[in-house]
């Protein structure tokens, strides 16, 4: 007869610590509830391999802690990754966009380029009815100036916003290095420690990974790989490797990398715009891997910063030929501002402006009978020759295209000026007489240049071009309000993405909950049922102790 | 059965606050400004509000000229008005001195009015219209009619004549002046002098000197030249030059005068009616850009209550949601 005494103590005894365990990983998990990235963990329990008693009769030798496991799904995890990257993106945006739309006011509170510039046509033909007022000239020059500093204010708004993310560069990727370098960390602890205890054990480092790999996500896009060593490598999508291993790429952010050259791609505020690099060794020298365009295709508030500043090949020679969308809206602007200094002052001056031939003059005269300036109304701070293809008169596109391409000019809508601010060279008139300049004659009355330039908002500009930009037969008011659509319309498109990927996102880390996260009533109901087993497996040993009493007694 | 834990119902109810919240001041922001667009990206329509923003603001200018234009043509109306009564009432002093039974004195005595008709016509032509010579075409900086004289006599209101920009020669003179009304509506809105008062004046100048007993040589242009008549010998040399200085009357008032005063007449209701189709322009713009941009204050003060209420449910079924839990209970 197999003495079953010890059998019931030891029974009794591992469910005390089994029960134990799992009041302790309860009691953990409870405790964890609010830590980030914490998944919720189970201990497993397994029968305690038994000994057959003689006889062949098999009881069993109680309970044992087989495992504690961590309740993760990869792929839910990486929905959420993916998903948090799409949100960042789209908050970042939306944040930039939402602050350019304000330069472009449709609610009539305040001035914007679109109100002044109506008002400045307007101004012009108010003159034409009286052309010697002195009230209705000044508020042509107050018009004009007002508009000149609409676009300036516009223009510089969205050159700022320009400059703001491309510093918010350098802080995006040194959070990014300090993660890739602490995930790296990580990967070695893990393969350290699951080497020895076996995969899966190093449940606290994983945690602390995925928790990190979330922020990472929040920066940029990135593919992950598992290794079987515990480890996961971390690729852009051009396969470059930012983690492999115990190993992180460290990126850098730069304005003079070794690809380019000494004056990089130029910006709108007037500065180069930096790229984002890896710095490597070429064995015979230092060198960068241009990782700007790639980083822009992806997601991530480091993806939106690049995609609203935009990327520039080093070769572009103009900061209207990045890709991006502050550079697009900025062209816009740019591009009214070249046509006011070009098609507006060749109608203001007269079609045969710069011909010294009898019958060929400039057509206009201000109120003192001047023959206007060669810039006639909108003029530009530059102090080097203008017109750079060296006919004499007002500057073609193609002059200001060449100013812009050797970087003699940044932009003009930064520099761009009215000629002049005495009220009286407003040229209202036309040239009545039919002989040479010498022999212009204005009439002090006479309103039909006035008339004209007021009929110049209804005519349309044959072409409005610059860098990728180009539009036909279009007024100058039309191009404005198609641009604040445009405007509107990335704005609306960025609110609704944020609004989009926050659900997503939302979605995504319920899901991912549903599975990793600790519900207390679960972690309380559990609780419930492991004391109720502790108690019992007590009431277990006072049994055995009874039974020994009893024995104990019999003696 | 998918589990439900405490980031979830933390979550859930953190995206219900933040949605109520976010229509709470949507709808407060519509009824507070009384716009449901109040930035570009809050419409797909933004360019097309901007566009009826900008033509607003034109047609406001547009107004502006047309009140301007009005003011202008009712000045001259009036003017050429009393041009016509002036011409009118030198014919009837003409007619008077024709008549062949009064002297060469009396006549003369007549001319004394003659001579103030063409004083008052003078003045009339070298009217400024807000400090500018309306009748002086583009050449506005002085005065149309410039005096001269003639030889015979050498003084009194019988040796004056007045010519259109007779001793300056500033370009313009006979330009009018054509403003842009609305953006397809232009109006020629001033007539040169010479056209509406050179004939009458001409006239009013022959009449008073051969009714003062001069001669003078109109059908070559300004004559400054003209000998006084001799009397008895050239009485009926008079009468025939006053009869044919009250011809010159007629003609220059039914060709010059009245066709002027016509003019301005039809400008002016063209201008009202222009008015009138720009008003309706206006209203429908309005219209355009308040369907697109203005919120409907009841609809929008209705969302703004259901948000507050929700708003309110919200915050009541939150903290009853993660105040409970199985805890309660054991």
């Amino acid at each position: 007869m197999p003495n079953y005494g010890s059998k019931i103590i030891t029974a009794g005894i591992s469910g005390l610590q089994s029960q134990q365990a799992r009041i302790a990983n309860a009691g953990n998990n409870i405790v964890n509830v609010n830590t980030p990235g914490y998944s919720r963990r189970i201990v497993n329990l397994e029968s305690r391999a038994s000994t057959v008693a003689a006889g062949g009769i098999n009881i069993g030798d109680g309970v044992t802690v087989s495992s504690v496991l961590r309740i993760a799904d990869s792929f839910l995890d990486g929905a959420v990754r993916t998903s948090t990257s799409d949100k960042f993106s789209a908050q970042t945006e939306n944040e930039f966009l939402n602050r350019v739309e304000q330069l472009f006011s449709i609610n009539g509170e305040r001035d914007s380029i679109g109100s002044t510039l109506t008002k400045f046509f307007t101004s012009f033909n108010d003159l034409s009815a009286n052309p010697a007022s002195i009230e209705l000239r000044t508020n042509v020059v107050e018009a004009a100036t007002d508009l000149v500093n609409a676009i300036k204010t516009t223009f510089s708004g969205i050159a700022n916003l320009q400059k703001e993310a491309d510093a918010r560069l350098g802080a995006e990727v040194a959070g990014i290095n300090s993660i890739t370098a602490k995930i790296a960390d990580l990967n070695e602890k893990i393969r350290m420690r699951e080497g020895t205890t076996g995969a899966g054990s190093a449940i606290d480092e994983r945690d602390q990974r995925e928790l990190l790999l979330g922020q990472l996500s929040e920066k940029m896009s990135f593919d992950r790989v598992d290794v079987d060593d515990g480890t996961v490598t971390l690729q852009l999508a051009n396969g470059f490797a930012i983690v492999n291993g115990g190993n992180s790429r460290q990126l850098e952010v730069t304005s003079s990398p070794s690809f380019a050259g000494a004056t990089s791609p130029p910006s709108l505020w007037g500065g180069v715009l930096s790229y984002v690099v890896y710095d490597y060794d070429t064995g015979s020298g230092r060198s960068h891997l241009d990782l700007s365009a790639v980083l822009k295709q992806g997601q991530g508030s480091l993806g939106a910063l690049l995609d609203l500043r935009g990327v520039a090949s080093p070769s572009n020679t103009n900061a209207f030929q990045a890709d991006g969308r502050l550079p697009e809206i900025a062209t816009r602007v740019e591009a009214l501002t070249r046509t006011l200094l070009t098609n507006f002052n060749t109608a203001y001056l007269g079609p045969d402006r710069d011909s010294g031939t009898a019958g060929h003059q400039p057509s206009t005269g201000d109120l003192n009978g001047t023959v206007p300036a060669t810039f006639g109304f909108f003029d530009f701070s530059y102090s080097g020759a203008k017109d750079t293809t060296g006919t004499a008169g007002l500057p073609e596109t193609s002059d200001l295209d060449a100013l812009l391409t050797s970087g003699a000019v940044k932009n003009f809508s930064s520099l761009l000026t009215t000629a002049f601010t005495d009220p009286r060279r407003v040229a209202a008139a036309r040239d009545a007489s039919s002989g040479p300049p010498a022999a212009a004659v204005y009439s002090p009355g006479d309103g039909t240049n006035a008339r004209n330039m007021a009929a110049f908002q209804n005519t349309p500009v044959a072409t409005i071009t610059l860098a990728s930009l180009s539009v036909t037969n279009i007024t100058l008011n039309d191009f404005y309000d198609q641009t604040v659509g445009y405007v509107g319309n990335l704005s609306a498109s960025a609110k609704l993405s944020e609004s989009v990927a926050s659900q997503s996102l939302s979605a995504a880390q319920n899901r991912r909950d549903s599975v990793s996260a600790v519900s207390l009533d679960e972690e309380y109901a559990s609780l419930t049922v492991y004391q109720q087993a502790y108690q019992a497996s007590a009431r277990i040993i006072k049994i055995a102790d009874s039974i020994f009493q009893e024995i104990v007694g019999l003696l | 059965m998918a589990r439900i834990t405490e980031s979830q119902r933390a979550r859930v109810s953190l995206d219900a606050l933040v949605n109520s919240s976010n229509r709470y001041a949507q709808f407060s922001e519509e009824v507070s400004s009384g716009r449901k667009v109040n930035s570009a990206g809050d419409s797909r329509f933004s360019g097309t509000i901007n566009q009826y923003r900008d033509l607003l603001t034109k047609i406001e200018g547009h107004e502006t000229r047309i009140q301007s234009a009005k003011a202008i043509l009712a000045f001259q109306d009036n003017t050429v008005s009393q041009v016509n009564e002036l011409l009118i009432r030198a014919k009837e002093v003409g007619a008077q001195a024709a008549n062949e039974t009064l002297d060469e004195d009396v006549r003369s005595q007549l001319a004394k009015e003659v001579w103030e008709i063409r004083d008052h016509l003078v003045q009339l032509a070298n009217e400024k219209y807000q400090g500018r010579y309306i009748y002086g075409g583009a050449d506005d900086d002085d005065a149309p009619f410039d005096q001269a004289t003639y030889t015979v006599p050498a003084s009194g209101p019988e040796s004056l004549r007045y010519a259109y920009d007779n001793t300056t020669t500033e370009p313009g003179n006979a330009q009018s002046r054509t403003i842009n009304l609305t953006d397809d509506f232009t109006m020629t809105v001033t007539t040169p002098g010479s056209t509406i008062f050179g004939a009458a004046l001409t006239a009013l100048e022959q009449l008073g000197r051969a009714m003062s007993g001069y001669s003078t040589v109109v059908q070559a242009g300004p004559v400054y030249t003209g000998t006084a008549y001799t009397f008895p010998t050239d009485y009926e040399l008079q009468t025939r030059a006053i009869k044919d200085s009250m011809d010159a009357l007629d003609t220059a008032r039914v060709q010059n005068v009245m066709p002027e005063r016509i003019s301005l007449g039809a400008k002016l209701k063209r201008i009202d009616t222009a008015e009138a189709l720009l008003s309706l322009t206006k209203d429908d713009a309005k219209s355009v850009l308040g369907s697109l941009q203005d919120a409907n204050v009841d609809e929008s003060a209705t969302n703004l209550a259901n948000a507050q209420t929700a708003l309110n449910a919200t915050y009541a079924v939150t903290a009853k949601f993660l105040q409970n839990t199985f805890l309660n209970y054991l």
